[in-house]
């Protein structure tokens, strides 16, 4: 076999399990084609969708059903994020204060959600999608 | 055009729960390996991207272009090399009839 280049290669590696190659693969609700960038949406292959569930967010505009867009990357504080909690996913704005960090909804229904414990914020919210 | 896909909450939960345990693992584009990359220079970056195409022609890979039955020039006729004339990796099962 030829002298192997001294080039990195571009991977997300699977280690095994019934997992997937998220986000490349199709989602369980299915894949879009679409070109974001002419709506000034960048998109990566960090991107991907979320259907909106519930109405914690209704005061952003985000409705039960939206299609929200999302991309993998560090989120600051006043972001609508896709956050995992205590193995739980969900949508809200996060809000850092010093070394306290919350979940916020836009719904005055909703009281803050401090995060502790179990907790990660998987992606920041970039665009919406909504069907009429 | 992007291809972007769509996931349900509960979809992500396990995907993330996935991650989590390490069963996936994403790539660090700060590792060792792309720093070294980022450090060459262009000329020794196209210099090591050209070592790809040795390992591509080992591999079966064919630099000769596909025929184009839609030009003038085009003459069906004309041999060709197939994957019957012995490139390493590509092998004809099986002539003739089943």
């Amino acid at each position: 076999m030829p002298t192997q280049p001294r080039m990195p290669q571009r991977r997300i590696r699977y280690k095994g399990g019934a997992g997937s190659l998220f986000p490349s693969e199709e989602g369980d609700l299915g894949r879009m084609e679409m070109d974001l960038s002419a709506i000034g949406i960048p998109t990566s292959q960090n991107s991907f969708a979320v259907r909106v569930e519930g109405n914690s967010m209704i005061d952003a505009g985000i409705n039960d059903g939206d299609i929200l867009l999302v991309e993998k990357r560090e989120a600051k504080s006043g972001d609508i994020v896709v956050a995992a909690i205590d193995g739980q996913v969900t949508i809200k704005y996060y809000i850092a204060d010093g070394d306290r960090y919350y979940l916020r909804s836009a719904n005055s229904n909703y009281p803050d959600r401090e995060l502790e414990g179990d907790w990660s914020i998987r992606a920041v919210g970039v665009g919406l999608i909504r069907k009429f | 055009m992007s291809v972007v896909s769509i996931y349900s909450y509960a979809r992500l939960a396990e995907l993330f729960a996935y991650e989590k345990s390490g069963a996936i693992e994403t790539e660090d584009e700060q590792s060792d390996e792309w720093l070294d990359w980022y450090r060459m220079t262009p000329a020794e970056r196209w210099e090591e991207s050209q070592k790809l195409w040795p390992t591509y022609l080992a591999l079966g890979g064919s630099l000769d272009p596909e025929p184009d039955s839609e030009s003038p020039f085009d003459d069906p006729q004309a041999w060709r090399e197939s994957i019957a004339h012995g490139r390493p990796g590509v092998r004809v099962l099986r002539r003739g009839g089943v």
